[in-house]
């Protein structure tokens, strides 16, 4: 069974359809990525599976549990984990306590949480960082605690929202060794992007949202072949 | 090899703390009074500080559960002959629960920001409506306990008040020591988180909305035995003097000047604003130029220091303790 | 009795003024002025010292209150709420509870407690309507109060000033890029703000006690005002004043008087939870 299945989800917002229908599934230890143009739908998707959108209809499937009507906390405990688009971070903590704050998410024992933190500060290459102050770190910085906090959650699957956004090409590349290096470690992710240059080199999997409906799934480079892709992409300037 | 070593800040902090437990001994009866006010509206805001200053959720309607602290226990005492210490437990309960409540409906209804300072008051304001219309413990009244020779049981030292200095001491030191536990704790660092973001707090696996309650009602309790102390200390007490929002201002006042997510902040605050405010009433004869001088400086920190005056006393204490030796003996 | 709820309603038009002017210092500058009823409390004592010393009839003192009030709030804001612009808004509300201590207080130690009312024969006058004694004071006050509310209204919609206040509390970047001084409009909207207060004193000033302490149970009501009307908005402070002077009137007729105070706040909580942005919501 897949780690992750979503079947027919719809969403609307007053009368628009943000979400129309959409299905597919995530294995495990797999990348799987989701594009579309601006507007698509992908952030409302994301809100939806993590549970800080209630969906009007449709099913979401995780590790055999239905994550249907939980909340955005319960759906971290059940080890799902998400970054957000805009970057946020606890900016009156440490960034040791931020990530803490996470590990304490498996353990009560703040002693255990603060090993944990350090461990995966050093997995992603933030512990030499771990004293500074959240709120004074550079972007790419607060994107690595970002997903630090996530990571120490002890998650199945991580959701990543947009993670490339405001990076520099050398900063992608940093990035894709992380989530492959995340992804070698046994978690899966699922990851949201509008920048091309991260998913493709990194994905096993891409599926395609437009006006909240999927038009294409398949590799990488079949789907950046794919001419409905092509169109939604170019059609709508 | 150097067996034993203290630092200068931990030798100044010592030589302060044998100083305020012989300060009975040196100090007119006077001077003793504002000492325990002090102290007692540092326990109060510190007891505000843990619910509201760490998580963000900045309650006004505090006196709520002093009062319910101090009118549990007097009652219990007056009515039971239960003596106040164990009145002042199920006063605690009582807060609890009250506290509680006020944190599901505040948080469930999603109140946020000066909605959220508001229904505090308002819901505080009931309780005290409620309290005045409520003759079997006085109604506007109030309630008047009698004086008794100092005990233990009774919970009384009117001969000399040293008895109520030292306990007021002794709550103090208390309630900073459980302030530091909980801020090490897995309960401090989600609090901090639900302060900072609680989007982002919700997305690390924090129950927001549960931990919000548990502030309130951890707070409500520590407030409550608080007002059980102020009801054994000034035999006096009503729904006006124990329930009303200026006591809920007095409250909050200290951990604001002194700095609110802090631990010495509001036993800062408190050091300041209440001896300034005893003293300007015993020389001008009632109240008044207290309550300016409060305002003036609380207009003055808000507006210069919104952080809270907590960072000056620490840079005086720090250099006032580089005056004394370093301790080493080996 | 129905003279107890009649009264109520008519005090819901002072409620109403107070919190117009409680409102448009938030709508525009987004400051929370806790002071707006020690301020009113103030004006009360203007009009008793002009009528005690000087004879000055009540409602002529408005014509004193406004110019006296309206200067007072302008140079306040340039001294010190200018300060409070970036704080938080807690801090803000801190600070302006601060002010109003002080306020307060000081109107404590010169006048000191006592209660002073205002007698001449106007303060004094009662109308016979449909059965009941309605007091003329009251019902002038009420008139009065929607009166200055509706100026108000068509200043806001049909001045040139009223429309660069109305930009200036839409985006303050926007109306600055406009041309409109925006420090000025802040401090003439303090300004107008605190002499609604003004006003508001002049007309509490003929039918209820002058003494220091009278701001704050009005202030608690002006909260709750405030919050039910919705905020930002005119008319909102209009509904809400009406309404809560209503919930009063209905909650002293059925439970008696000492429980009014807890009427209206359940109303309160109860707009809260049913319906969180106001009778007229704006959104703020």
């Amino acid at each position: 069974m897949a780690l992750l299945e979503v079947r027919k989800l719809t969403k609307r917002f007053g009368g628009l359809v943000a979400l129309d229908d959409v299905s597919f599934e995530v294995e495990k230890e797999e990348i799987v990525g989701l594009i579309g143009p601006n507007g698509a739908g992908k952030t409302t998707l994301f809100n939806c599976v993590t549970g800080f959108y209630k969906p009007d209809s449709g099913e979401i499937h995780f590790d055999g549990y239905n994550m249907c009507g939980l909340k955005p906390h319960e759906t971290c405990l059940k080890g799902m984990a998400r970054t957000f688009q805009i970057v946020k971070a606890f900016h009156s903590m440490r960034v040791i306590e931020c990530v803490t704050a996470g590990a304490l998410a498996r353990t009560d024992r703040t002693q255990d949480g603060k090993k944990k933190a350090l461990e995966t500060l050093e997995f992603v290459g933030l512990a030499d960082k771990k004293n500074v102050l959240a709120g004074s770190l550079t972007i790419v910085d607060r994107k690595r605690l970002g997903l630090a906090s996530a990571l120490a959650t002890g998650p199945k699957l991580m959701l990543l929202d947009e993670v490339a956004a405001g990076l520099n090409p050398v900063e992608i590349d940093d990035v894709i060794r992380l989530l492959r290096k995340i992804r070698d470690g046994g978690t899966t992710l699922f990851i949201v992007e509008h920048v091309m240059k991260l998913i493709m080199p990194v994905a096993d999997r891409v599926a395609v949202l437009h006006h909240g409906k999927k038009i294409a799934e398949g590799r990488g480079e079949e789907v950046a072949r794919d001419e409905a892709v092509i169109e939604a992409y170019l059609g709508r300037e | 090899m150097v067996a034993f070593q203290m630092s200068q800040r931990r030798l100044l902090l010592i030589i302060l703390i044998a100083a305020a437990l012989l300060l009975p001994a040196l100090v007119t009866p006077f001077i003793l009074h504002v000492a325990i006010m002090v102290g007692l509206f540092a326990y109060l805001g510190s007891a505000w500080n843990l619910g509201c200053g760490y998580t963000g959720k900045l309650s006004w309607g505090h006196s709520a559960f002093m009062g319910l602290g101090a009118y549990v226990s007097t009652a219990l005492y007056m009515f039971y002959a239960v003596t106040p210490w164990i009145g002042a437990i199920a006063g605690m309960i009582i807060a609890a629960a009250f506290g509680a409540l006020v944190g599901v409906i505040c948080f469930r209804l999603g109140l946020k920001g000066h909605y959220f300072v508001i229904a505090t008051i308002a819901l505080a304001e009931i309780l005290r409506v409620a309290f005045i219309n409520w003759s079997v413990v006085g109604g506007a009244w109030g309630l008047l306990m009698p004086v008794v020779p100092d005990s233990m049981y009774h919970f009384q030292f009117h001969s000399s008040r040293l008895g109520y200095y030292y306990i007021i001491f002794a709550m103090l030191v208390a309630i900073l020591y459980v302030e530091r536990r909980i801020i090490k704790s897995k309960l401090g660092y989600y609090f901090i988180a639900i302060k900072d973001d609680e989007e982002m707090a919700e997305s690390l696996g924090i129950n927001a909305f549960k931990y919000k309650v548990i502030a309130a009602a951890i707070s409500a309790a520590l407030t409550a035995f608080g007002g059980t102390f102020y009801a054994q200390y000034v035999l006096y007490i009503s729904p006006d003097t124990v329930m009303a929002v200026g006591v809920s201002t007095e409250i909050l006042m200290g951990a604001v000047v002194g700095g609110m997510a802090t631990l010495g902040g509001p036993v800062v605050g408190a050091a300041i604003i209440h001896p300034i405010m005893e003293l300007s009433r015993a020389y001008v004869g009632g109240r008044g130029l207290d309550y300016v001088v409060a305002g003036l400086l609380t207009v003055g920190v808000a507006v210069l220091r919104p952080h809270g005056v907590i960072g000056w006393v620490e840079k005086a204490f720090d250099a006032l303790a580089s005056y004394l030796p370093r301790v080493a003996r080996s | 009795m129905a003279q107890v709820i009649i009264s109520s309603i008519l005090l819901g038009g002072i409620y109403a003024l107070v919190a117009v002017g409680f409102n448009l210092i938030y709508g525009v500058m987004d400051v929370i002025n806790c002071a707006q009823a020690d301020m009113m409390m103030i004006a009360m004592y203007v009009t008793y010292w002009s009528f005690a010393l000087y004879g000055v009839h009540p409602l002529l003192a408005i014509f004193i209150n406004i110019p006296l009030f309206f200067v007072a709030g302008f140079f306040a804001q340039k001294l010190i709420i200018d300060r409070l612009l970036g704080a938080p808004q807690f801090i803000q509300a801190v600070a302006t509870i601060g002010m109003g201590y002080v306020i307060q207080n000081v109107a404590l130690l010169v006048w000191k407690e006592d209660y002073r009312m205002i007698l001449n024969p106007y303060t004094d006058s009662t109308l016979r309507f449909a059965g009941i004694n309605l007091s003329v004071p009251l019902l002038v006050s009420y008139i009065g109060s929607l009166a200055v509310v509706a100026a108000l209204y068509v200043f806001l919609k049909k001045t040139d000033l009223g429309v660069a206040i109305r930009a200036t509390s839409e985006s303050r970047e926007a109306a600055a890029l406009m041309g409109i001084n925006v420090k000025r409009v802040y401090a003439i909207v303090f300004g107008v703000g605190v002499a609604c207060a003004g006003i508001a004193g002049v007309f509490t000033s003929t039918f209820y006690y002058t003494y220091p302490m009278v701001g704050t149970a009005f202030l608690l009501k002006m909260f709750v005002v405030v919050v039910v009307g919705g905020c930002g908005d005119v008319l909102a402070s209009v509904a809400g004043g009406l309404t809560i002077g209503l919930a009063e009137g209905i909650g002293a007729f059925l439970l008696g008087p000492s429980w009014k105070e807890a009427i209206y706040q359940s109303v309160f909580l109860l707009v809260l939870a049913l319906r969180p942005q106001g009778i007229f919501g704006g959104g703020k």
